[in-house]
């Protein structure tokens, strides 16, 4: 690789920046906390009428919800009773939203049977024994050696615009094991971020139509390169060549599903974990025994992104359809309504977690639903606490006694939906 | 049936495993690992499929934890 190449994979180019920025503006529509919200409405409307996403503007990659009669449900057990049933909640309303954008194989929009073979097919590609054989041999090394020590003798850095934003892409560059340089990655994560931006609700027709573009000019550069990968023998441990290789009940995928595929995880594997890795710094950095405690004993890291994906979910809410009359909680919900679980109380609910409302590493093993649950769970979540760890590691190691920059803006985690801070200012020794 | 899952009582329940649902996810593994455990694959394997009478609670959490749906229990017959 060229020195100039190694130079670009330290900080992604503006554009990903302010495309970041972008997403983080329309998600998080201005409330920096809402879990005092979140608190009274688990309390005194834990299934409401009405969508809280809706009346505080917050994009949602379903479409189609006009005129439906609208629920949202607040606490834990009500949020796994409909994450778990995708057959009486369904997922299908993101082919009208996101999957417009996204192409005709859009996972997460996928119900039943359809659903159960794409996934059998894609499953292998994302499982454990293959996840260490990445990042041992592609990523870790990546990280360490080409993103977090160049900047170590600079005594300090931001580490979302420095370090946050371009991890995660050269994992998925390094991943995909196809492309040429790292500027096309960040070209890539780019575009993905152009698709999720155009969810926002009152969109400018130019939005959705500049959101088709960066569709289509991703679809069109990862086609070229599932066809250079099926045509050189697909023999790599990449991503690609496995979506190549994959087979389940007979069933393999051909050129047009692989791309559509790898399209869709733009939008969905790089800035969601930026924005856990933010969350999680601030929490250590604000607490710097515990930080201490985690350094000496890195088993601990773990735990502690378990324990982010918790109390600070990014993605912090969900929606379903409803296929059928049910009742949740006392309250009936008629077939086609519309439902907003709030993953982000959820995981406070008092009822589940003790002394819900403090970040503690240390409470029992126990789901929660920052990842999602059922049968659409997080398919990458496997990568991203990995790619977190390794960079957490990295920093441990390489920056000695990190904390915040007392001379620069105090970090915030904010927002209400993709919440993460905006900016997290360090310094070491 | 390795020593550390050996029952006080008679065990009441015993545990069904789909591992053609299993994703790896390690949810089972994490909140009750006397019972569920992963293989190199990242698979589940069961340290033992009698859930002892004072492992029922954890080994039902685990199970309904599974995001596959891969995990019940099943009482035992009598």
């Amino acid at each position: 690789m060229r020195a100039q190449d190694l130079a670009d994979g330290m900080k992604a180019p503006s554009g990903v920046n302010s495309a970041f920025a972008n997403v983080s503006a329309s998600f998080s529509v201005g409330m920096d906390d809402p879990y005092p919200l979140y608190r009274q409405l688990r309390r005194s409307s834990p299934v409401m009428e009405g969508d809280l996403m809706a009346q505080f503007g917050i994009p949602s990659v379903h479409g189609g919800t006009e005129g439906r009669p609208a629920f949202t449900l607040f606490r834990y057990a009500d949020a796994m009773t409909v994450l778990r049933d995708g057959a009486t909640y369904s997922s299908e309303l993101i082919g009208k939203g996101l999957g417009a954008l996204v192409g005709d194989f859009a996972l997460t929009a996928m119900g039943g049977d359809e659903h159960r073979r794409m996934r059998g097919l894609l499953q292998p590609c994302f499982a454990p024994d293959l996840l260490r054989k990445w990042k041992e041999e592609l990523f870790a090394p990546v990280i360490r050696d080409q993103l977090v020590a160049p900047l170590v003798e600079r005594g300090g850095c931001d580490l979302i615009e420095d370090l946050g934003i371009a991890f995660p892409i050269r994992v998925v560059y390094e991943v995909l094991g196809v492309m040429t340089d790292s500027r096309s990655a960040a070209q890539y994560s780019d575009w993905g971020l152009q698709i999720l931006a155009a969810m926002r609700r009152n969109q400018t027709p130019g939005t959705w139509q500049g959101a088709l573009d960066a569709s289509q000019k991703l679809y069109d550069a990862i086609r070229l390169a599932v066809e250079e990968r099926r045509a050189a023998g697909a023999t790599g441990h990449d991503l690609i060549s496995s979506l190549v290789n994959a087979e389940f009940e007979g069933r393999r995928l051909d050129d047009h599903e692989v791309t559509n595929f790898v399209r869709m995880l733009m939008p969905a594997a790089t800035e969601t974990t930026t924005r856990t890795f933010g969350s999680l710094m601030v929490l250590l950095l604000q607490r710097p025994e515990l930080l201490e405690r985690i350094r000496n004993d890195r088993r601990l890291i773990g735990k502690a992104i378990d324990e982010v994906v918790r109390f600070e979910p990014v993605a912090s809410w969900k929606n379903r359809l409803v296929t059928r009359d049910v009742e949740i909680g006392g309250v009936k919900i008629p077939e086609g309504a519309f439902l907003s679980v709030a993953v982000g109380s959820a995981n406070r609910d008092e009822n589940v977690f003790p002394d819900s409302e403090t970040f503690n590493i240390d409470r029992p093993a126990k789901l929660s639903f920052g990842f999602g649950f059922g049968p659409h769970m997080c398919l990458g979540l496997f990568l991203a606490k990995a790619e977190i760890e390794t960079v957490v590691n990295a920093l441990f190691d390489l920056c000695p006694n990190i904390r915040f920059d007392p001379t620069k803006p105090e970090a915030v985690i904010r927002g209400m939906h993709l919440r993460g801070p905006d900016s997290v200012h360090v310094i070491w020794d | 049936m390795p020593n550390d899952v050996a029952p006080s009582q008679r065990p009441a329940f015993q545990v069904i495993a789909d591992r053609g649902s299993c994703c790896g996810y390690g949810v089972c593994a994490e909140i009750c690992p006397e019972i569920y455990k992963l293989d190199e694959a990242g698979l589940v394997v069961l340290a033992s499929d009698l859930v002892p009478p004072e492992l029922e609670e954890k080994a039902r959490e685990g199970a309904e934890s599974c995001p596959q749906g891969a995990l019940r229990l099943e009482p035992v017959d009598a």
